[in-house]
């Protein structure tokens, strides 16, 4: 049993991690309500977009722990920039996959390069996490297909080039009745609509109508009926997204922490440092143990899959536990601070209403938690009916 | 329920039925603002609202704490934008029953017809919990006092008219150097900043900056040097109303997820039928009603007239973690909806979140309560 990172991925730790702090700390990204595109550029120009992707598109080798730890690296100056990084990757490697050679040719390098903006739009009005309960629906027109139907929010919706779109085929029934495509987000007969939401600001949210949108069938994604397999498999219900929300969560709150740590060592009250009070340090003892574990199952579940081994349990863990213990640990922090840690002046109350949106992204936990009832208990824990939706 | 009177329970409904009708329109967007709407201070004023805790002669309508309980938790229900306001338009005539007769006969009456606007403040910039490391001053000046010092943290401080403040007047003394003093904020030497906060954003918290400025000696609340004691005497009162805001909150949040569970279907079925959802919510009511009791008995000791300190540290710790826990539970129910701003649950949560920090850390409120059960040898040394 070894924990640790290779050689390889301390320097990269470094690396991005110097990157960081000169590029994305310390500024107003987080009030942004948009990307910040040149930020994205200059990572797409360190290679930090295109790990796992394949040569010939622009891509680099790499692993799914450097991918975990380039997430949790970039969270800790800039959650907003860690979520698109995160997006990023589903969608270059969704393409990659699963795209046809057409599509590789036409996005795959700007993507990986920074200089396109993807987007993933599975959520409707009425349903999230039951991804088969969509309605959004796709007619085989000849070369093309004929979409009609609402999606939101969608993340950097307002601002993407292109969009991931799960949708119902015609035969469509439950699961095995989704597609996915992938389309230029300027396409006739999509309407954009801003949403405001708490947090993640620069994730310019939108929600899609699409009217009479006509797709040609190049822009399919895997085959007609793979749909939910895909989001399953690298899309917003994937390990990959449990484990990198957690990675994410984890990286702001340690900023969270370090902050608390010295706002602890100056600030005294009753002529000693608040820190020399066992409230204090006793609570920030806590968050740092729990920061600990959940770092610590983030790398093995993305380690596993390096393996090539099952993580399903491993990351659907991550994903229900780790942003709601960064949510803890960043509202000690925010406490710590008393009342100056309420406003504007420090960062915490920014970072508590981002971090919320990772509680979300991350999959609801009543479902995260029945994946892991299912590969624990066994399939006698779940429902018949859900079998379907959350096994694979 | 067991712990109102039959005269409380008439005066929750009327209360309730007036935040329905009155407050509810237009809530969402007032929360947002920087400051109290006038319409909303108006209504609670001819309600009534302000009265609570001035005496009859000065023009006020008073009633047992229990009631005034019920105010802050049926109004935050529907609107929590006045939430502050109320706090402090019952703590700073609190406060005055020291005050000389002059100066009650003056301002009382305009408090309690809500045509002034109270504001308290005790936290400086570099003590908050530590209410006898204050450095404001106060030096006697014939038949006045010159006052210096910089106020922070101060709820309602943009918008109100007057404040009763804490100020040394023995700088070596400690606490019992602390004297209360009344000052309307149009005098010259009054400069206000305005704080940009996570939440409870109506109640436009301020710093205030005294400098050189001279009130008469009337405006002395109390002796010089017994500020300390009245002041944690009010602290015992408006920590319950702050707590029973935050559980108002709570309530109106868990309804309305009620109401979504039972509409929304997930897999087929309605969201209500996953344990992961009706057991969160089994656990939310739970803390609420536990919360809550806590506030009522605190305020039910003190309507009888006995100690309730230990209670009121008890209640003012609790009663915030359980909201903000609630309404934290609660937008992840709602998912995608409680995070955008067209439901109230994620401003409900930033707002929580305020009423943890105000009137005393819940790491104050805990040492309050271990001094009291271990008493002074055995408890905390600070």
């Amino acid at each position: 049993m070894e924990f640790n990172f290779s050689n390889e991925e301390k320097l990269l730790q470094v690396a991005v991690n110097d990157f960081a702090r000169k590029e994305l700390a310390n500024k107003e990204f987080d009030r942004l309500n948009h990307a910040p595109r040149d930020i994205i550029e200059k990572m797409g120009d360190l290679g930090f977009l295109c790990l796992k992707i394949p040569e010939k598109y622009g891509g680099d080798t790499g692993s799914w722990v450097e991918i975990g730890i380039l997430a949790e690296e970039i969270a800790k100056q800039n959650i907003s920039v860690a979520y698109l990084l995160m997006l990023s990757y589903e969608v270059c490697l969704l393409l990659a996959t699963h795209g046809t050679e057409a599509a590789r040719e036409e996005w795959l390098s700007g993507l990986c390069h920074g200089r396109k903006l993807g987007c993933i739009a599975v959520t409707e009005p009425h349903c999230g996490s039951d991804v088969a309960a969509i309605n959004t629906k796709a007619t085989r027109d000849g070369d093309a297909y004929i979409i009609n139907g609402k999606k939101g929010p969608v993340s950097f919706g307002m601002e993407a080039d292109m969009a991931v779109l799960f949708v119902k085929n015609e035969s469509g029934i439950g699961g095995k009745g989704i597609t996915s495509f992938l389309v230029p987000a300027d396409l006739p007969g999509i309407t954009k609509t801003s949403i405001k939401e708490m947090g993640l600001l620069p994730s310019a949210p939108a929600s899609f109508v699409l009217k009479d949108v006509n797709v040609p069938v190049k822009y399919r994604i895997g085959e007609e009926g793979e749909g939910f397999h895909i989001n399953r498999s690298l899309g917003f219900f994937s390990d990959f997204n449990q484990v990198i929300s957690g990675l994410v969560s984890l990286g702001l709150a340690q900023t969270a922490m370090r902050l608390a740590i010295s706002y602890a060592k100056q600030r005294t009250a009753f002529g000693r440092p608040i820190g020399q009070f066992e409230a204090i340090s006793g609570k920030i003892a806590e968050d740092a143990t729990l920061i600990e574990a959940g770092k610590w199952l983030c790398y093995r579940a993305l380690w596993l899959k390096d393996q090539r081994l099952q993580n399903t349990k491993e990351a659907a863990m991550c994903g229900w536990w780790c942003p709601k213990l960064a949510f803890d640990v960043i509202a000690n922090a925010l406490l710590i601070h008393g009342h100056s840690g309420y406003s504007d002046d420090h960062p915490f109350q920014q970072m508590l209403r981002d971090v919320t949106g990772f509680e979300i992204i991350a999959g609801s936990e009543q479902i995260l938690k029945l994946i892991i009832a299912e590969r624990i208990i066994g399939k006698a824990a779940v429902p018949a009916s859900l079998l379907e939706d959350i096994d694979y | 329920m067991v712990y109102f009177t039959e005269a409380q329970e008439r005066f929750c409904r009327a209360v309730r039925e007036f935040a329905l009708e009155e407050l509810a329109p237009g809530a969402m967007d007032r929360a947002k603002i920087e400051s109290i709407s006038p319409m909303v201070i108006n209504k609670l004023a001819e309600k009534g609202f302000f009265k609570l805790a001035i005496p009859v002669k000065y023009g006020g309508e008073p009633k047992d704490s229990v009631s005034i309980g019920i105010v802050l938790e049926e109004i935050s229900k529907v609107d929590t934008s006045p939430m502050i306001l109320l706090v402090s338009e019952i703590a700073v005539p609190l406060l005055m029953e020291w005050a000389p007769e002059e100066l009650k006969e003056e301002w009382l009456p305009a408090l309690a017809n809500g045509k002034v606007i109270p504001c308290f403040a005790n936290t400086e910039p570099d003590c908050g919990s530590d209410a006898g490391a204050i450095r404001t001053s106060a030096v006697g000046d014939g038949n006045s006092y010159i006052i210096n010092g910089e106020k922070t943290s101060v709820s309602v401080g943009m918008q109100a008219d007057i404040i009763v403040l804490t100020a040394k007047t023995d700088p070596d003394a400690g606490a019992r150097g602390v004297t209360l003093f009344f000052v309307p904020l149009d005098l010259p030497g009054v400069t206000r900043s305005h704080f940009s906060d996570m939440g409870v954003i109506p109640s436009g918290r301020a710093s205030i900056t005294l400098s050189e400025v001279r009130v008469p000696l009337k405006c002395r609340i109390g002796e010089e040097g017994d500020g300390f004691v009245k002041v944690m005497r009010g602290f015992d009162f408006t920590r319950v109303m702050a707590a029973l805001g935050g559980i108002g909150m709570a309530e109106a949040s868990l309804g309305e997820a009620i109401e979504y569970v039972k509409e929304r279907k997930i897999f087929g079925n309605f969201m209500s039928k996953f344990e992961g959802i009706s057991f969160k919510l089994a656990e939310i009511a739970t803390l609420i009603e536990a919360a809550k009791l806590l506030c009522y008995e605190t305020l039910r000791l003190k309507d009888e007239g006995l100690p309730h300190s230990k209670e009121a540290a008890m209640a003012k710790w609790f009663a915030p973690n359980c909201s903000v826990r609630a309404i934290h539970d609660i937008l992840t129910i709602f998912g995608w909806r409680g995070y955008s701003e067209t439901k109230p649950i994620e401003q409900r949560l930033r707002d929580a979140i305020g009423l943890q920090i105000g009137d005393g850390t819940a790491e104050i409120m805990k040492l309050i309560i271990a001094r009291e059960m271990l008493g002074e040898k055995f408890g905390p040394t600070i």
